[in-house]
């Protein structure tokens, strides 16, 4: 029984096939399309989707699942307006053509897109709740029998949080907050204020936090948000815009932190620091909050998480150093891309009523490795159709070799098996490097990411060496945890640091590892197992033989503003436009030196905008 | 024969998809398209449970207006024209049949209901009790439908 899940329209649209409850596939669209955070109807996902499944022209569909009510949500748009006239007459005159135009007919659009492909119409579409779809999300494919949810995000329909349990196949919600009182809205209008782009740099921000003192919060917590007991909150409008403006932060907001919104790529200020620092907190108190009051409520041991905001890896660290739950399991593609995957499987599991199977210990995610893959036998077709030079490697001495060229300092660049789903790479559309180098961090930046960064690397660590090197007791396969480094590797502080400018700040070393060494010591790391990415592991524990150190640099195969890498063409175009000394495609390897001469148009950076 | 699933070039497929979904605005969909809309918006004023009845005057509105701006593409006087002129004209277009059923319905309907001390957002801060959870129905996980 195959069940097509689909999430578009709002941002990074998705595409996941669930066969009888397995996951086939998952896609996001941007990564075919190119476009980051690409929101079009998934047409190339959904076609990847069918294929993995084996489904050709002239088959049909069991169902279709639509991630969210879209006129529930246009609903929604309609109260906001209602309520805040005469204020809003730009929001409404920007939002009302496309709905019309398009988000109010996406039944018919995902109809013609399986006409398009030949694909019999299934005898429904059903659109399960936007946080049912999250929680979905994150429940079903968690190992729990039994866990306590909790989905936090911007917005959906109309719920912006809600608190459930899942047992079984079951999922029931027992409370939500509602739109405009939003922690994922907090967040990104936080983020906008500090000159990031709303549905990106909100991972800028959460990076820029620990720069920061919390200086900031009380006045937060006075004037912005009122937080109760339970985590409950309701935002003060007054001080923000997005409530039918044009703007995520209000001029008051300028006022209440001491000066103007930073502009995109400006300096950044030591203000910009403390506010990051500050809301930073705040979302960790809430959500501290918010899990003391399901433990107590639920009685369950176990959380599971999904929503944009549970891509937050330091509170998602903290949550879990809290005690509160024994166990803690994220939705990889906690975002409204892994929405799809949860529609389709909200659709299997509670809409059908089919039983799951859970052994306590595994995921049902496959590693989140659910992308397209690409042969030996096709990547050496184009590789020979383009004449482009390359060796071999046996896959038994791939590791070996692979491992060498990073211990020599080189940069390698790696393609191979399924690309991941949700937003981080996870060894196979990844660069990886040796994390001991101080250089390390400061060159990948600006000669591979063209970007100049205070964020660290996130380093992947064989999973039974992790302990030795972080502070944590458990996997974080899919680098939703952070942890501190261990204590006996890091580095003491070298004198006042407050004085120094930030890139200069971030190349200070701060452990034996420093490339992925963040200035407050902590990491947001990957552990590496062999049952999920055994090839990656192989890789990684070849490099511990070499040079001791389990743990590589892992940073997603893309450049500034682009989306990682799909296809090999992508690959390829990446690893020469960039100063990625090799590129590792499947079995073959390229050497940076002996590629023809690389001709690309003078402006190619201008097709990714920076995000 | 295009195999419809090879996605060893995306890039090409999508042309290929793109080109073929041109071709497919026909006068046909336009006159579904519009049939839908009218549907739509009928069934929205019938589902008085999510209080989109309120809203029935405007979506009576709905229909002329979609008849304009939403298959304005597939009408024949746009393709001659240049673009840019084209979708300056849409954008005039939108603001001169959206802006009156802003100012005249909207509008309205929301100060009727701040008259009547309606606050459908919550954004008022006074009188919060100590929790400000609202509870979930259990529509909100059973129900399927659209809305
Ligand atoms: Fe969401």
């Amino acid at each position: 029984m195959k069940i097509l899940g689909i999430s578009c329209d709002y941002h990074d649209s998705a595409a996941c096939l669930v066969d009888s409850g397995h996951i086939v596939a998952a896609a996001q669209e941007e990564r075919f399309t190119r476009k980051k955070g690409d929101a079009a109807l998934p047409a190339e996902s959904i076609k990847f989707c069918l294929q993995q499944a084996g489904l050709r022209p002239g088959d049909r569909l069991d169902a279709v699942a639509f991630y969210d009510k879209p006129l529930l949500k246009f609903h929604r748009i309609l109260q906001t307006q209602r309520a805040v006239a005469p204020r809003g007459l730009g929001q409404f005159l920007a939002a009302m053509p496309v709905w019309l135009r398009r988000k109010l007919w996406i039944e018919a659009r995902l109809g013609q897109a399986l006409d398009q492909l030949g694909i019999l119409q299934p005898d429904q579409v059903l659109f399960p709740e936007h946080h049912l779809s999250h929680a979905a999300s994150a429940f079903y494919p968690s190992p729990f029998e039994q866990a306590a949810i909790l989905t936090v995000d911007g917005v959906g329909e109309w719920a912006t949080t809600t608190l459930g349990t899942g047992n079984g196949h079951h999922i029931e919600f027992a409370q939500q907050l509602t739109y405009p009182h939003s922690l994922g809205l907090l967040y990104s209008a936080m983020s906008q204020y500090c000159g990031f782009r709303v549905n990106s740099g909100e991972y800028k921000l959460m990076g820029l936090a620990p720069y920061g003192e919390p200086r900031y919060v009380q006045a937060m917590l006075e004037h912005l948000i009122d937080v109760r007991d339970d985590g409950s909150f309701a935002l003060n409008l007054d001080y923000f815009d997005y409530v039918g403006g044009e703007q995520m932060a209000g001029p008051k907001l300028a006022e209440l932190l001491g000066g103007p919104p930073r502009a995109a790529e400006g300096p950044i200020e030591r203000r910009h620091m403390h506010v990051a620092r500050s809301v930073q907190e705040v979302a960790e108190l809430v959500l501290l909050r918010l899990a003391k009051h399901l433990r107590a409520t639920t009685g369950m041991r176990q959380l599971c998480l999904a929503g944009g905001v549970a891509l937050n890896c330091v509170a998602n660290g903290k949550l879990l150093r809290s005690g509160l739950f024994d166990d803690l399991w994220i939705q990889p593609a906690a975002g409204d891309a892994g929405g799809a995957l949860g529609a389709a499987l909200a659709v299997w599991h509670g809409h059908l009523g089919q039983p799951r199977q859970v052994d306590g210990v595994h995921d049902a995610m496959a590693g989140a490795l659910l992308g397209p893959e690409f042969s030996a036998e096709e990547i050496q077709t184009y590789l020979d159709s383009r004449s482009y030079p390359y060796t071999r490697i046996a896959d038994a001495d791939w590791p070996q070799t692979v491992a060498q060229l990073l211990a020599d300092q080189q940069v390698v660049a790696l393609c191979q098996g399924r690309m991941e789903f949700g937003p981080r790479a996870l060894g196979n559309r990844s660069i990886v490097a040796d994390p001991r180098s101080p250089q390390m961090q400061s060159q990948m930046n600006l000669k591979i990411k063209f970007r100049e960064s205070f964020r660290p690397f996130a380093p992947s660590v064989l999973q039974e060496r992790a302990a030795e090197w972080f502070a944590i007791d458990r996997p974080s396969p899919y680098m939703l945890l952070v942890a501190d480094v261990a204590s006996e590797r890091q580095l003491p502080l070298q004198g006042d640091e407050s004085t120094l400018e930030l890139t200069q700040w971030v190349n200070r070393p701060r452990s034996t590892v420093p490339a992925i060494t963040h200035v407050d010591y902590s990491a947001r790391m990957q552990t590496v197992s062999e049952r999920d990415n055994p090839r990656y592991y192989a890789l990684i524990q070849a490099f511990e033989r070499l040079t001791g150190c389990p743990l590589v640099i892992n940073t997603s195969f893309n450049v500034r503003g682009e989306p990682i890498v799909c296809t090999p063409d992508d690959a390829y175009r990446c690893f020469m436009r960039t100063s990625i000394d090799v590129l590792a495609l499947g079995p073959f390897l390229l050497q940076k030196q002996q590629q023809p001469h690389w001709q690309d148009r003078e402006n190619w950076r201008e097709e990714f905008r920076l995000d | 024969m295009i195999d419809p699933f090879a996605i060893w070039d995306p890039l090409h497929s999508r042309h290929e998809l793109q080109q073929r979904l041109a071709q497919a605005k026909s006068r046909r969909k336009v006159a579904t398209q519009t049939l839908v809309a009218l549907a739509v918006a009928a069934l929205l004023v019938a589902v008085g449970q999510v209080q989109l009845a309120r809203f029935g005057v405007a979506f009576g509105l709905l229909g002329p207006i979609l008849l304009l701006v939403s298959p304005w593409r597939g009408l024949p006087i746009w393709h001659g024209m240049q673009h840019n002129l084209a979708q300056l004209l849409q954008k005039v277009l939108v603001v001169a049949l959206l802006t009156p059923l802003f100012v005249l319905v909207l509008w309205p309907l929301g100060l009727w209901a701040r008259l009547r001390g309606e606050d459908p957002l919550r954004l008022k801060p006074f009188a919060r009790p100590a929790s400000l959870f609202v509870p979930c129905e259990p529509s909100d996980t059973q129900s399927w439908r659209p809305y």
